[in-house]
């Protein structure tokens, strides 16, 4: 075959729907290309991504995934072909996009892999629906609709309730099931806003029947294999990423499961797909029917969970297939010797749990339905269902890794458990608990939530053990323990149930004999010998020798959630390149499906287990590894880190955490004494206090002076954060959010209300230190900065306070005695620099900062913790022109949420941008993550009281660029005084019209300008935000972010193109 | 009541009884499908053996009649991990039906490692023990001691005694039992008069049945075994006179009358995964598969149709107005990708 160059496509930023799976598939594929010879060109603007490294690619562009912006890299780089199929929906549409404007055929550059009719034929409801017809498989009777009328009449034919599903968009956004004609009004209005070709299917609801995936691979020659079937727990209804899903499917007989896979490979046949395909089915157990829901003509986030779950690299044989290899010509990369045209058998089951960001959103509606909530996944193995259950449990990384009782009342049991949400698995427990686990309850619990009886039976029986150890107070009898490991009860949880110490109880079983076998991951159920580096513990069998040797071992960051990202994932494999390029053996423990962390290959030894206590003590027994890294994980790893340290001593083992140690670690994350530690060094910090009870909370602010920021300590992302400008709005935020305990004590700081806010990556090797860079936060203070586009180096510090910052992060680094990364934010007001919090771990700006310097920082930060010094380092990064990063929300997927900006974190991902000058990457940036940003046009403007004395100077500039304004009244008689003209439109609550929603519905209006002050203040201003997600018009919802819009208008250049620099470091 | 299971190697594996209390011997062997325990079970191929499989939840859909490959469970043994209490489907769950049909069972066993263990050192003699009537000491010596089950002629024991026949239409196939699975009767009875003939049936009372073909079933044990000498001899006539084909135990016969040669595979091929590529067209199958021995030293006339992309072994053969395959066409359980072989039983007919 010729050596091609081939243009691969990401997905873009992380957004719910649209996760980390896609930088697995893409950095797979890359890694295959150029194996195979091949030279790759990738296409992202996703910077936190392991396939925008310049290790991954040839040639790497952080560019906007539009049909423009590609266009003129297929021009500049003339690649030979494409392969749409790795970057998600969005490779997808991009590539359609190209082909339309005939970007494609001018350069003559080939699609590989599934065509694009294919494509077509796949995704276009209607196509697809005629070609099952075609072939003869079932399909639900349904129709197409181009409007809410067509939807109407449709859904008279086919009985309530329906379900809409809007064609070409991902992660079903905008679908819906609608049980009454008001319902569909709704949903089909806003489906069709949102369906690129303004087309929506109207389909017969299958509620209630079962549903099944299956994840094919077909070569061009028409081969096609069934890498893993996948069973839905939650019946249909809930979007696959939303349910709880087991592999392989555990209820289906032998004749139906090769009936639904007979089908799958006639489906992928009949569509003509090459490479890797998801085929979903709705299956009824009674009548054994089955209809056709759905196809993915490309790799997808089931793709990822089925690769892991059986240790097949989809992505890679995928890639391979695309480029015209056949299935029998690729080897079993698990085993190295038997043939890729294989289907693997596994010998236990595999359990994945969708994370869901209900924990931050506390506000957004819980109800799931056919589409997606959640923003990561976890996946567990075990040897038994219950086994891979429990540990899944464990792996989720939200509550305390087990079913805890929740205060709910009958009626709210009741309802968590009838509609689907993300308490339901907990709701079942509950129940089944309430009652001990009866056949009754059995029964009324199956009929309820519609889930097959075989999972409710599994579930009864673990609760009737915890019943059973429940009893126990002083003691777990021997036996009772061996019952309870083997089902998969975490030593945590059965320390919990009986009030003895968790140490106790794994002392117990120990002594027992009762420890972690790590069985291989190896595709064939043990028929062939494997040499796969993948394992899962399990307590259920005996022990099969592992090869250990000097290692590292590095913990991963679990689940993707809002505050803990692909960003610490990207930081993982830079680990574990370092721990091996300086000769360990790099060990992983990780159990997020969608990583590339958690690619066999990645590292030289995968643990694929929950990152709890219990998961990481087992494989140091059995590793006995040189060092542990823990700063690379996120939080996880570091709420991990005095444990850790703690039974490495007790257990006399030689194990180095590695970096700053546990002591200073703690130091940093503890407020008080931080604080002392840097009144010492000369560091100023803001005014702060912790309140133990609700009138402390009072007390302190008001001693401190309002605003202050208020906030419960050891959390994540901002979680529970908030700006109070008076007692009023403080004593609400302690009757929603959170009361002050003394173990639990409320934060409350000063709040440096206008300040400049900036962010710090920094490295040291404990006597040097250098900083990766400064970056200055776009929005307000006050937003959290990972809600906030961000620019390096900073735009508006001049050269005397870049010096001081530099002194300030060295002498901090210093203080707590960095070894590795560290993350600082500090804030500027009235001249004058305050820290407001040093993270001693590797932060979700490093690759950002990686990508824009070409130097891979958090590489080196592991080098250093490793014992290497700083050498040939200048004091801070250099860098050329400017990078922008532009956080990307996912406001469509969750209902009920105010896309207002503030101190708790709401976004899913970021995109950046990369150029000269500050407007043509912030330009760059906002494209990349998808905001659109007019050029002309009508704005909106609706400004605070407080806010209008500065935007006066704005509002002339937008004039100038020749932009047009409506206003209410307020804002409007304000613009008046400055003498600029707008046109007069009522307020919502004024109940008149035209109002701003009427306007925005007749798309009057092109931008928003609303810059409101304090939370919850205006339900205005949450309805005209949330109807301006729904439809697609840009707002800007802080000061700053306007003055950020109009200077990338103004000096942004779109023509910049440059692809991204190597620093051979 | 607690079992266990005795393997030639000296190892013991304790675990749970179920199903029909017994202590029996045979070899172990290992399947890798995750679902079809019932058409495992009951294929006669699996004669004389005791039968582990790989996956850890077995039962979980219950027991049927309908899943019947023969008319009763033809192993000597059942090892699993865990069966399945309460399926919700089915008539019975796993451990009433093999308490019905008489067959012992072990769950609670570290079948992995088992099958590690049988992967290693080649399938191995073994006596499982469910009633407590014999100690894990003297079933290691018994299963030293035992004969391998292919020693004997299996074959014969599970043969038909009788001829019968099924379908009703198209022309007629003579079926050789020699363990025949029912979905191979009930594929070929679509579009065939199909007359099921015993095993040792001679050549004049084949000529009988006036065949237009002659299909030759699966079935378990050593192809070589000198009881199937003549059975053999008697292939070698026919082939010259109808067109003949022959699936498993088929095949390895065909195979030996063509003049090539059998052995034994280190611990057989059994799962419903295995890939096997036909030679002409590069088209790959995923096969149901279930044997222990394979051909190989093919005479020049013989040409090799089939082979298996793991190991490389036969899978299918082809010679003068004959052809046969080592995989299973009617899958049950397993993938059903090669059924369309079947459509090729009226080719051959029709020339």
């Amino acid at each position: 075959m010729d050596k091609m160059k081939i243009l691969v496509p990401g997905a873009g930023p992380i957004i719910i729907g649209q996760a980390a799976e896609f930088d697995y598939s893409g950095s797979q594929c890359c890694s295959a290309l150029r194996e195979a010879g091949h030279k790759v060109v990738l296409v992202n603007s996703n910077p936190a991504t392991i396939q925008t490294d310049p290790d991954t690619a040839d040639i790497v562009y952080i560019e906007p995934l539009t049909v423009e912006s590609v266009g003129k890299i297929i021009e500049k780089e003339k690649p030979d072909a494409i392969i749409p199929g790795m970057g998600g929906q969005t490779g997808l549409n991009l590539t359609v996009g190209l082909e339309e404007k005939g970007i494609l055929k001018k350069h003559g550059v080939k699609i590989l892999g599934t065509s694009l009719k294919s494509i077509e034929m796949a995704e276009d409801r209607d196509l697809f629906r005629k070609r099952m017809v075609e072939i003869g498989e079932p399909v639900a009777k349904s129709g197409i609709a181009k409007t809410i009328n067509n939807s109407l009449k449709l859904a008279k034919k086919l009985n309530y309730p329906v379900v809409v599903r809007p064609a070409f968009t991902l992660g079903g956004t905008g679908g819906g099931i609608a049980y009454d004609k008001e319902e569909l009004e709704i949903i089909a209005g806003r489906g069709l806003a949102l369906s690129p070709v303004k087309q929506l299917l109207i389909e017969e609801s299958i509620l209630g029947w079962l549903e099944f995936e299956f994840e094919v691979l077909r070569d061009k020659d028409n081969n096609a294999i069934i890498v893993c079937s996948m069973e839905n727990l939650d019946p249909m209804g809930v979007h696959t990423g939303e349910s709880i899903v087991v592999a392989p499917a555990l209820t289906l007989p032998e004749r139906a499961y090769q009936k639904l896979r007979t089908s799958a490979l006639k489906v992928v046949k009949g569509l003509g797909i090459v490479g890797g395909c998801n085929v979903q089915f709705a299956y009824n157990s009674k009548t054994q029917d089955y209809i056709l829901i759905e196809v993915n003509p490309r790799v997808s986030r089931s793709s990822a969970l089925a690769s892991k779950a059986t240790g097949v690299p989809i992505a890679r044989i995928a890639s391979m297939l695309c480029l015209g290899h056949k299935l029998h010509e690729l080897s079993n990369r698990v085993t190295g010797n038997t043939s890729a045209a294989f289907e693997p058998s596994i010998d236990y089951v595999v359990t994945k749990i969708p994370r869901w960001p209900f924990d931050k959103f506390k506000l957004a509606d819980r109800e799931l339905g056919t589409q997606m909530k959640s923003t990561g996944e976890t996946m567990s193995i075990g040897r038994t269902f219950e086994e891979s259950l429990m540990k899944a449990w464990r792996s989720i990384g939200q509550g305390e890794g087990y079913p805890e009782e929740p205060n709910w009342s009958e009626r709210k049991l009741k309802k968590n458990l009838s509609t689907p949400n993300d308490r339901r698995l907990l709701a079942i427990w509950t129940y089944l608990l309430k009652d001990g686990a009866t056949q009754k309850s059995i029964d009324k619990v199956c009929k309820i939530t519609e889930f097959h009886a075989f999972f409710i039976e599994r579930i009864a029986n673990l609760v009737r053990l915890q019943i059973k150890v429940k009893e126990c107070t002083k003691t777990v009898p021997d036996n009772l323990i061996i019952e309870l490991k083997r089902n998969g009860f975490g030593d945590k949880h059965i320390s919990h149930l009986t009030g003895i110490n968790q140490d106790k109880i794994r002392k117990q079983r120990k002594g027992l004999g009762i420890t972690s076998s790590f069985l291989m991951v190896d595709t064939c159920a043990g028929e062939f010998e494997a040499k796969t580096p993948y394992f899962y513990s399990t307590y259920v069998d005996q022990k099969t020798k592992v090869e250990t040797g000097k290692s590292v071992v590095i913990l991963g960051s679990g689940p993707i959630r809002i505050g803990q990202g692909i960003e610490f994932d990207y930081s993982t494999v830079h680990g574990v390149q370092a721990a091996r390029n300086a000769g360990y053996e790099a060990v992983v423990i990780n159990n997020n499906p969608e990583t590339v962390s958690t690619d066999f290959d990645a590292s030289d030894r995968l643990y694929f287990e929950p990152l709890d206590r219990e998961s990481i003590f087992e494989i140091l027994d059995l590793e006995k590894p040189y060092g542990i890294v823990l700063q690379l994980g996120g939080q996880t790893a570091v709420n991990l880190a005095t444990h850790i340290e703690k039974y490495i001593k007790d257990e006399k083992l030689k194990t180095k955490i590695l970096g700053t140690t546990v002591d200073n670690m703690e130091l940093a994350e503890d407020r008080g004494k931080c604080g002392k530690i840097m009144e010492k060094a000369g560091i100023n910090m803001p005014e702060w206090a912790a309140a133990e009870n609700s009138e402390e909370v009072v007390a302190y602010a008001g001693k401190i002076g309002y605003p202050v920021l208020v906030r419960p300590s050891f959390v994540l992302g901002g979680r529970g954060m908030e700006i109070v400008h008076n007692k009023t709005e403080l004593l609400k935020y302690l009757k929603l959010e959170t009361h002050a305990a003394p173990d639990k004590p409320v934060l409350v700081d000063k709040f440096l209300e206008g300040a400049v806010e900036l962010d710090v990556d920094l490295i040291s090797d404990g006597k040097n230190v250098v900083i990766g860079a400064i970056m200055e936060q776009i929005e307000m203070a006050g937003v959290h900065s990972g809600d906030s586009a961000c620019v390096m180096p900073p735009q508006s510090l001049d050269r005397n306070t870049e010096k001081e910052i530099i002194e300030i992060s060295k002498k901090v680094a210093k203080a707590l005695n960095i070894i590795g990364a560290a993350n600082l934010q500090l804030a500027i007001k009235d001249q004058k620099i305050y820290l407001l919090e040093a993270n001693p771990r590797a932060s979700r700006t490093l690759p950002y900062v990686s990508k824009s310097t070409g130097y891979p920082m958090a590489r080196i930060a592991v080098n250093l913790m490793l014992g290497e010094k700083i050498k040939n380092l200048p004091d801070i990064i250099p860098m050329e022109g400017a990078s922008v990063k532009v956080p990307t929300f996912s406001w469509l997927k969750i209902t009920g949420l105010d896309t207002v900006l503030g101190p708790e974190m709401k976004s899913t991902g970021e995109a950046m941008g990369h150029g000269p000058n500050f407007g043509t990457a912030y330009l760059k940036a906002m494209k990349g993550g998808n905001k659109k940003l007019p050029t002309k046009g009508t704005v909106f403007l609706s400004i605070s009281n407080k806010l209008k004395l500065e935007f006066g100077n704005i509002a002339q500039e937008l004039i100038d660029l020749g932009f047009k304004f409506i206003a209410t009244k307020g804002t409007a008689a304000h613009l008046r005084k400055k003498g600029i003209k707008s046109k007069v439109i009522w307020r919502i609550s004024d109940k008149k019209q035209p109002d701003i929603l009427s306007v925005m519905r007749k798309e009057d209006v092109d931008l928003i300008i609303n810059l409101p002050t304090g939370r919850r203040a205006a339900t205005d201003g949450a309805q005209m935000r949330r109807l301006a997600v729904e439809l697609g018009i840009p707002f800007i919802t802080t000061l700053t972010g306007a003055k950020a819009a109009i200077h990338s208008l103004k000096e942004g250049e779109l023509n910049y193109l440059k692809p991204l620099k190597k620093i051979t470091y | 009541m607690q079992g266990w299971i005795a393997l030639e190697n000296g190892s013991v594996f304790f675990g749970d009884s179920f199903g029909y209390p017994k202590t029996v011997e045979g070899e172990l062997v290992f399947n890798t499908s995750m679902t079809g325990y019932q058409e495992a079970l009951t294929d006669p191929s699996y004669a004389g053996q005791i039968l582990m499989f790989t996956f850890p939840q077995i039962g979980n859909y219950g027991c049927n009649k309908e899943n019947y490959e023969s008319d009763k469970i033809q192993t000597k043994a059942c090892i699993v991990k865990e069966w399945c209490r309460n399926p919700h489907q089915g008539e019975e769950n796993f451990d009433d039906w093999l308490t019905r049909e008489k067959i012992p069972g072990l769950e609670g066993i570290d079948t992995r490692k088992l099958t590690i263990i049988t992967r290693e050192s080649g399938t191995l003699r073994a006596v499982i023990s469910t009633d407590g009537k014999m100690t894990p000491e003297e079933g290691v010596k018994r299963a030293k001691k035992m004969e391998w089950p292919s020693d004997s002629n299996l074959v014969a024991e599970v043969s038909t005694k009788k001829i019968y026949k099924q379908g009703k239409k198209g022309p007629n196939v003579t079926l050789f039992d020699w363990g025949v699975k029912q979905s191979i009767v009930t594929n070929l009875a679509e579009k065939n008069k199909v007359t099921v003939v015993p095993w040792n049936y001679t050549i004049e009372q084949v000529r009988k049945t006036k065949p237009d073909l002659i299909f030759m079933s699966n079935g378990p044990g050593d192809p070589d075994h000198p009881e199937m000498e003549s059975v053999v001899k008697n292939i070698k006539a026919l082939v010259k006179e109808y067109p003949t084909i022959g699936i498993c135990l088929g095949h390895q016969i065909l195979g030996l009358a063509l003049g090539g040669e059998t052995y034994k595979l280190k611990y057989g091929h059994r799962g419903g995964n295995q890939p096997v590529k036909h030679v002409n067209t590069e088209i790959v199958y995923i096969t149901s598969q279930n044997h222990g021995f394979a051909l190989h030293k093919l005479p020049k006339n013989v040409r090799e149709t089939f082979i298996n992309l793991n190991d490389g072994t036969c899978e299918g053969i082809s010679g003068k107005n004959c052809w046969s395959v080592q995989f299973h066409p009617e899958a049950a359980p397993g993938p059903m990708d090669a059924n369309v072989l079947f459509e090729k039983v009226g080719e051959m007919i029709n020339g």
